[in-house]
């Protein structure tokens, strides 16, 4: 192991080498050279951390290690940089990987240790959240889009059921309107049944015996009244009633008043008018 | 990358998780709306077409078009069919009835035979659902014949006439 080591400042932001020369050497940074019997950085990370209490000139617990393949120097053999840099450092900034310039025999090696708490193969959780954050404002904008969208959508159909109730209620008026109409209608056509006046002329036809003579004849209210030109017999006014006529107007016969007791009784007084009703009227 | 603070980062984040949380719940209740209103404009629409079906069909057919002639003359027509001597037919008072259905009131003058009587109470009959014979009267004249008058409701097709 060759016995080489130097130490090195952290590179500035804008990272000129210029720079590095012209800021005063900090010795915050270790290096030191590594042979090896081996081209793999996994390996050589390996070894280096299995070595750490030896090669380290920090308490293994207060660094990070960081290595960097330099070539071969002999058969079989391969140099590598090693570089080691106090954990409190690489905490100072909040990047995952901390890009560190080191020098081992006057070369400049770039050397890139992990910030501690960030392990090799662990999740970024401050590039997660970032993206995260990205990803929930572009969905948060979609969804305000789709609100606004929704929104609309919400009111034209508001405004269509509005039309739509005022037009039922207005319908609703039309049709309670038609319906008290229509009730009353039908109500008329049941009780002033114009069929009673065909059945009645038939039946007075009928109970005379032959064509009948009337003087008068009137339909209200669904109630037929006819006047007989002449007074009806006893046989039509029974035939009458049998078919549901009845007598309305008792003309009495002008007689003189009983002698005595043992006289007959008087005649029955002649019937001229008769009435009906549909339901009657059969 | 540039490092950006810390607290920045979170504080955006929070933004951006409170922003898509109160996004999506608003996002809910506009969804719970919009099936409301759905709903709501379903049954106004069912509603509407129930009461037009309602309404179309009036309450009953009519028996007189104004569309042809003037009603009147056409009951005078009608009558005269009958064998009824029609001296004066006039129209009353008219009530809406349903869609562009008016129930009129005539009331007729004339002369009529027994015949014609009960030819004129069997054609209302068979028109029931149309025309009501409210009154009818007939007084016997001397040439066997009756001067008669009636008064007759009849549901007239009337284009254009108010709704009830």
């Amino acid at each position: 192991m060759p016995d080489t080591a130097d130490f090195v400042q952290p590179i500035p932001p804008d990272g000129p080498a210029a720079s590095i020369a012209a800021a005063p050497v900090r010795d915050e940074i270790f290096v030191r050279a590594l042979d090896l019997p081996t081209l793999s950085l996994k390996q050589a990370r390996a070894a280096v951390l299995q070595q750490l209490d030896i090669l380290s000139p920090l308490p293994p617990a207060e660094v990070a290690s960081s290595v960097v393949l330099l070539g071969p120097v002999e058969e079989g053999l391969n140099r590598f940089a090693v570089g080691f840099a106090p954990r409190a450092l690489l905490e100072r900034d909040g990047e995952r990987i901390v890009t560190l310039i080191g020098r081992l025999d006057g070369e400049v090696i770039v050397f890139r240790f992990e910030r501690p708490g960030a392990a090799p193969g662990k999740p970024d959780w401050a590039w997660r959240l970032e993206l995260a954050t990205i990803a929930g404002l572009c969905l948060a904008i979609v969804l305000a889009g789709a609100s606004v969208r929704l929104g609309r959508e919400i009111d034209r159909l508001q405004a269509r059921t509005d039309a739509a109730n005022t037009q039922a209620q207005h319908l609703s008026a039309e049709a309670a309107s038609l319906a008290r109409i229509g009730a009353a209608w039908r109500a008329a056509e049941a009780t002033r049944q114009a069929g009673v006046v065909d059945c009645a002329l038939g039946d007075l036809a009928k109970a005379t015996g032959g064509p009948v003579g009337l003087t008068r004849l009137s339909l209200a209210d669904g109630q037929l009244r006819a006047r007989l030109n002449a007074p009806a017999t006893d046989a039509t006014l029974t035939a009458l009633q049998a078919m549901g006529f009845r007598a309305t107007t008792a003309v009495a016969p002008v007689a003189p008043p009983p002698a005595s007791s043992a006289d007959p009784a008087p005649p029955a007084p002649a019937v001229r008018e008769v009435q009906t009703t549909a339901a009657d009227c059969r | 990358m540039t490092a950006r603070p810390r607290a920045l980062s979170y504080a955006l984040a929070a933004l951006a998780l409170v922003a898509v949380v109160g996004l999506g719940a608003r996002l809910a209740s506009q969804a719970d709306d919009l099936g409301a209103a759905r709903d709501d404009l379903a049954g106004a629409a069912n509603q509407v077409t129930a009461l037009r079906a309602q309404l179309a069909a009036g309450v009953g057919p009519p028996l007189l078009d104004a569309k042809l002639a003037v009603p009147s003359d056409q009951l005078a027509q009608r009558l005269r069919g009958l064998g009824i001597g029609v001296r004066e037919v006039r129209q009353g008072a008219a009530t809406a009835a349903g869609r562009n259905l008016v129930a009129a009131r005539f009331t007729v003058e004339g002369q009529a035979d027994a015949a014609a009587i009960d030819r004129l109470a069997l054609w209302v009959t068979a028109n029931g659902r149309s025309a009501i014979l409210e009154t009818l009267s007939g007084t016997a004249t001397a040439d066997g014949k009756s001067d008669i008058k009636l008064e007759l409701d009849a549901l007239v097709h009337e284009p254009g006439a108010a709704p009830s």
